[in-house]
Order: structure tokens, then C-alpha cells, then sequence
């Protein structure tokens, strides 16, 4: 992202206004190496999964015919053309850069962009992370078997070019669920920390604003559930909610998201305690303006940008979670592909077999490392004081 | 200083309460009663009625609560439903096992970690600082039960070194052993649960420390040991980590849940003999006293481990003081 040529588009040359249909064509084909090359790779690589997976397409469109775990098919094509779209965007910007003005460029969005672009450890957390969703929304495309077909393989089979990742105990081929697992961390992830994020900020809000004995309950209640261990909590809840009958992906995302609010509520809290000090909360209560509208309108929106870095941490740490009740059995029930629970089948078979448990495991440390670099890199692009550390 | 702590421990009161009302809330609200589990369906009314009465579940949900709140206060645990063993012998021996793993896992690995950070943030920017800061971050984001897995597998497998479970060696029980022995036993069987658990954290505190340090090291005061003409060694060591050090011991008080989550894993794993395989054990057979016996455990070493905390930040903080 260092070297960008800038040219408006009028002084192109002849070719490279032809990349305007397809950016990087141009630079391609004078000889020149840039971003639009991802986008003509992406256009491959989606090329080569619609014709090597024909097949499969119809499975992608008509999930419910067979039995994998598919996300709406309306919903994947439509990802699927945001990525293409997404990516033909950022290369046509990149071979023509906006003319911004002064204002523009001091913007607080156009300097946050800026630091972020140039934080390299924090762009290789983004990358890893569109990588992840690359991946969940292109299995049913791209995963060589179906996930929950048995004997597709030899029992324990290790590595080979019919299975690039081996096969399980149940001859199940590891590198299908893995890709399908992919999607259900993700989601798990998500969603959780979209619900914990939430609950915390009202939360967080309402104790700063209110103050007082609301305060001093609410933040009891925190410091009571921060005391006791998450798995260990998560354990009882999910033991107690698995006992009335349904156990679903659904249910483990709800109990996670209702366990891990607490953090955000207390950085929100801090927020709000600094920020109804100044002048505007105080114009904004001259005024007359509810106390719903004030926490709502002005004081969420000013608290949100740490809110943002721990929601990046968080969704690491949940996946993380999410494997750890796997693991231990209780979380997404068994015929679901999920990282923890593969790694937990594979565990047995460790000396025999280690591709079993190896490779998940790889998989959660890729999605959470990832997670972690971006939020990383947020937290630097957003927080002016800490910049440069 | 005694009315300090007074304070801290009266404040700690309602939350020990707020944790056992939570978890017996919890165990209440489980559909499948208690009961149903350890009744035959064909069992007489007779034989129901006086299980019932044996366990209290024939007592009013109200009275129940205050009871398990009385007994808890005086150490009475009751017995467990599955065994019958009384709860407290099973938590007095499972108890000094989990915290010696988590207290050898604190005492190894935050040395290390706080190690890490200095190094790191006097390197700040160069290309040691970010490859040690990268692969303290694989460590971080690395599940602890995958990592024991993997440890497992790499040395008691591949490289046949340390014991691959339990805490004892077989022979432990036939064999007289020398205290000597007895302790390089255990110490051996402790090394693989103890990286698993405690690499993630170590990597957390390089992390933290590397932050607080360089918070540190921009103060006058080391400016002003720099001017004296101090050695760097002197200035790093005397000066900058000592206030460095004061965000990690907060860390450590917060760090024991944390702990305690990852002896969840670790001990099913290896087969630690520790209260994380206690709970799941007594969570999966639902096995009401062990579970509330647990839970006031745990909140209780937190609460002492958070306090402690609080303590030696005063102690070490002189700009602190008891209120």
C-alpha cells in the first residue's frame, strides 16, 4: 500500500483506461505488478471453484437437500458478489486514487484508514480475518467432500492427494470439516460478541450515566461474575439449559453472548464517567433532552471506539471458548464439524493419527491470532496516544 | 492496615453470597429435577420419599437456599449424591492439587513473561521486539487444551521424556519412595499440565509488561537516572522495572479465574487429579452439593487471591494508602 501511483484518470494511459472494466488489467498488460492483480486472482480462483465444483453449485443453491450445514443460499451468492465487488472497488481505487481535499484528508476516518493501512501486523490480522471469511463462504464450493459422509475415505488415512488433510476415525475427510467448521466459529464468534457487546454497552452506559446505587449494584453484579471462571460458569449454564432437550448452535451462541458482557461494561462505564463531564452532555441536559436520548444519541457513539477494539479481542477469545466447550463435549452437539469437537475426537488417536487434532487446532490459532492482530491494530489506529508503540 | 483488609473482607461477603445464590438459582432452574436422576421410574413413593428426605429435596425451595447458605458458612458440605463420600474430604484432597499446579504454572511463568516484556520493550521497534512479540502472540491465541495435546504428543511420544498423566508415578502407591523422589516425581509430572496452561498466560504478561514498560521508561525519573549516570543495567533493573511492575501484580489477582478456566481443560487432559475434573465430573452427574461446594471454593480463592493482590500493591506502591 506504499507506492501509489497517483494519476487521475484522465492522464491514463490507452490500456489502462481499459482496466476500468477490470482493474489491474491495464498495469498487467504494460507490464507492471499491482493490487489489481488480487482482484484478477480472486476472479480466477472463483472462476475455477464454479467449474471444479459444477457439481456442488446446486448443492450451494438447494441446501436442503442434502444434509451439510449451509448458510441460505441467498445469503452466500449475495457474499459472494460483495467480495468480487468489494475487491473491484479497491483496485479501481488503487489504480485511480480519489482527489481528496485538505478537510478530507485530516479527516478522523481518512487518518484512522491511513494508520491502520500502515500498521502491518494489524493489516495481516484483516487479511487473515477476510481470508476466514473467504473460506466460510465459499465452502460448499471449495470443501472436496460432504463433511458428514462416512467412509468416503480409509479409517485414520493420513494425508494424501485424495485427502490433502487425511481422514478421521470415521473416515470422514478432515480438510471438508474443517471448512465447514470454519463457518460455525465464525458465526459463534459473531454473533456472541455482537450480543455481549450489546448487553455490556447498556449496561456499561447506564451505570456510568445513572451513577449512584445503580452504579454500585450493577457493578457488584459485574465483579460477581468476573470472580468466577467462564468455562466453569458456561458449564453449569449449558448443563442446566442441555438438560430441557435442545442443544443447538443457537442456544451455545446465546449463553455465550449472555456470559461475556461484562468487560464491556466496564470499559463503556469509564467511557461514559469521563464523557458526562463535558460540555456538551451538560448543553445536551440544559436543553432538556431525556436521559434515554442522551446516554443513546451522544454518549454510546462517543464510547464506542475501545468498545470496537475489545469486540476484535473478544471474538478471538469466544472462538476459543466456543472450542473449549467443544472439546469438553458440551458445546455444538457432535455430527456439527466444529474445531473443538474435531480436535477432541482426534485426541485419542494422537499417536496413530495426528493430523486428526493437528490441524483444527492450527485452524483456531490462525482465526483467533488473527482477531487478535486486528484488534491490536485498531486499538493503535484508534487510540492517538498510544500510536507508535 | 487491619482495617483495610476488614473492609476488603466485608465487602467480599455479598459477592461469596451473590455466587451461591447464582449457581444454586441455576441448579434449581435445571428442568430434570435432581431427584429424577437418582429415582428408578419404578421405584415405590416409599423409596422417593426417603431419598428425598436424605438429601432435603423435600424441604421448600426457600428453606433449602438458607440451609445450603447456613452450611456452607460453617464448612458443611454435605455428601455427594453420587458417591456419598462427604464433599468436603473430596474438595480437602482435590484442592492442594489444582493450586499447586496453578501457583508453580503463576510462579514459573510470570517471571518468564515479565522477562519477555523487558526484553521487548527495551528492543522497542526492532525486529527482535516484534518476532518475540508475534510469537507470544501465537502462544496467546494457542487453545491450552490443543497445546497439551500437542505437548503430550511431542514428549512423552515422539520424544519420550516426562509422564504423559496423573501426578504420581504407578509405583508411587507400591514402592517406598524417597521425599526426594516423592518431589522429583510429582515435579516431572507437573512440567507438561504447566506449560500448557501457563504458556498463554506468560505470553499475556510479556504483553502487558512490554506495554507498562514503556509507559515507564518516558518518566522523568528514569531521565533524571540516566543524567546521574547510572548504567542502563541499573536504571532498567532498579528503576524501571520496580514501577513496571505494579500493573502485573493487579493482573495476577485477575489472572486466577483465568487460571482456573484453564484447569478445566488441562486437568481432564492429563488426568490431574484437581477440583476443574472434580466440577465437570459433578457437573455432568448434575450432582447438586459438589457443584455449590465448588463454586463457594472458587469464589473464595479468587476473593482471597484478589485481596492479596490488593495487599502487596499497597506494600509495594508506598504512594498507596489505607483508607
Amino acid at each position: 500500500m506504499t507506492a501509489i501511483v497517483q494519476r487521475k484518470a484522465t492522464e491514463a494511459p490507452p490500456l489502462a483506461r481499459a482496466g476500468l472494466l477490470l482493474p489491474g488489467l491495464g498495469h498487467l498488460l504494460t507490464g507492471r505488478i499491482t493490487i489489481g492483480i488480487g482482484l484478477l486472482s480472486i476472479m480466477a480462483i472463483c472462476a475455477w471453484a464454479a467449474v471444479a465444483g459444477f457439481p456442488r453449485l446446486g448443492d450451494m443453491l438447494f441446501p436442503e437437500l442434502d444434509g451439510r450445514i449451509a448458510w441460505h443460499p441467498v445469503v452466500s451468492l449475495l457474499s459472494w458478489v460483495g467480495l468480487l465487488a468489494g475487491a473491484w472497488h479497491t483496485a479501481y481505487r488503487h489504480a485511480f486514487p480519489l482527489e481528496l481535499s485538505e478537510e478530507e484528508r485530516n479527516s478522523n476516518l481518512a487518518i484512522f484508514l491511513r494508520t491502520f493501512s500502515n500498521h502491518t501486523t494489524g493489516m495481516f490480522g484483516l487479511y487473515g480475518a477476510i481470508a476466514l471469511f473467504a473460506f466460510g463462504l465459499l465452502t460448499p464450493l471449495i470443501a472436496p467432500y460432504d463433511p458428514l459422509a462416512q467412509y468416503i475415505g480409509p479409517k485414520l488415512g493420513a494425508p494424501s492427494a485424495a485427502h490433502l488433510l487425511g481422514t478421521d476415525y470415521y473416515g470422514r475427510d478432515v480438510l471438508s470439516r474443517m471448512l465447514y467448521g470454519c463457518r460455525i466459529s465464525l458465526t459463534i464468534g459473531f454473533v456472541a460478541v455482537g450480543i455481549a457487546a450489546s448487553i455490556g454497552t447498556i449496561v456499561g452506559a447506564t451505570a456510568g450515566y445513572f451513577g449512584g446505587w445503580v452504579d454500585r449494584t450493577l457493578m457488584w453484579f459485574v465483579d460477581m461474575l468476573l470472580s468466577l471462571p467462564r468455562l466453569v460458569l458456561l458449564l453449569a449454564v449449558v448443563s442446566v439449559v442441555r438438560t430441557s432437550g435442545s442443544q443447538s448452535i443457537f442456544l451455545i451462541v446465546v449463553i455465550l453472548g449472555l456470559t461475556g458482557w461484562m468487560g464491556v461494561s466496564r470499559i463503556v462505564r469509564s467511557q461514559v464517567l469521563t464523557l458526562k463531564q463535558q460540555d456538551f452532555i451538560q448543553a445536551a441536559r440544559a436543553l432538556g433532552y431525556s436521559s434515554t436520548r442522551i446516554v443513546f444519541v451522544h454518549l454510546i457513539p462517543n464510547a464506542l471506539a475501545p468498545v470496537i477494539v475489545y469486540c476484535s479481542l473478544a471474538i478471538g477469545g469466544t472462538i476459543l471458548t466456543e472450542a473449549g466447550l467443544s472439546f469438553l463435549g458440551i458445546g455444538v452437539p457432535p455430527p456439527t464439524p466444529t474445531w473443538g469437537t474435531m480436535v477432541s475426537e482426534g485426541k485419542d488417536q494422537v499417536q496413530l493419527a495426528p493430523w486428526i487434532a493437528t490441524f483444527p487446532g492450527l485452524a483456531i490459532v490462525w482465526a483467533v491470532m488473527s482477531f487478535n492482530l486486528l484488534g491490536d491494530g485498531l486499538r493503535d489506529a484508534l487510540d492517538p496516544k498510544l500510536r507508535g508503540r | 492496615m487491619l482495617r483495610y483488609i476488614l473492609r476488603k473482607l466485608l465487602l467480599a461477603i455479598p459477592l461469596v453470597v451473590g455466587v451461591v445464590t447464582l449457581i444454586f438459582l441455576l441448579v434449581e432452574l435445571s428442568p430434570g429435577t435432581v431427584a429424577d436422576k437418582y429415582f428408578d421410574a419404578n421405584a415405590s413413593p416409599e423409596v422417593q420419599q426417603m431419598i428425598e428426605a436424605k438429601f432435603g429435596l423435600n424441604q421448600p425451595v426457600g428453606v433449602r437456599y438458607l440451609k445450603t447458605l447456613r452450611n456452607l458458612l460453617t464448612l458443611d458440605f454435605g455428601v455427594s449424591m453420587d458417591g456419598e463420600e462427604p464433599v468436603f474430604d473430596l474438595i480437602w484432597q482435590k484442592l492442594p492439587n489444582t493450586l499447586l499446579l496453578s501457583f508453580i504454572t503463576l510462579l514459573v511463568m510470570y517471571p518468564f513473561g515479565i522477562a519477555l516484556g523487558v526484553f521487548q520493550a527495551m528492543r522497542q521497534g526492532k525486529a527482535s521486539d516484534t518476532a518475540v512479540s508475534v510469537s507470544s502472540l501465537f502462544f496467546y491465541s494457542m487453545p491450552s487444551f490443543w497445546l497439551a495435546i500437542m505437548l503430550q504428543l511431542a514428549f512423552t511420544y515422539y520424544l519420550p521424556l516426562l509422564p504423559a498423566s496423573g501426578m504420581r508415578d504407578a509405583l508411587a502407591g507400591l514402592v517406598e519412595f524417597t521425599p526426594w523422589e516423592q518431589f522429583v516425581d510429582v515435579a516431572t509430572h507437573l512440567v507438561l499440565p504447566g506449560l500448557a496452561m501457563g504458556l498463554a498466560h506468560s505470553a499475556g504478561v510479556a504483553r502487558y509488561m512490554r506495554s507498562s514498560m514503556l509507559d515507564v521508561i518516558r518518566q522523568d525519573y528514569i531521565r533524571t537516572a540516566r543524567a546521574k549516570g547510572l548504567s542502563e543495567w541499573t536504571v532498567v533493573t532498579r528503576h524501571a522495572v520496580r514501577n513496571a511492575l505494579l500493573p502485573i501484580i493487579t493482573l495476577m489477582g485477575l489472572s486466577l479465574p483465568m487460571l482456573f478456566s484453564g484447569a478445566v481443560l488441562v486437568e481432564s487432559i492429563f488426568g490431574w487429579p484437581g477440583m476443574g475434573l472434580l466440577i465437570v465430573e459433578a457437573i455432568k452427574a448434575q450432582d447438586t452439593p459438589v457443584i455449590i461446594a465448588c463454586f463457594f471454593v472458587f469464589t473464595l480463592v479468587v476473593v482471597a487471591g484478589n485481596l492479596l493482590a490488593d495487599l502487596l500493591y499497597a506494600v509495594v506502591d508506598p504512594r498507596i494508602e489505607y483508607e
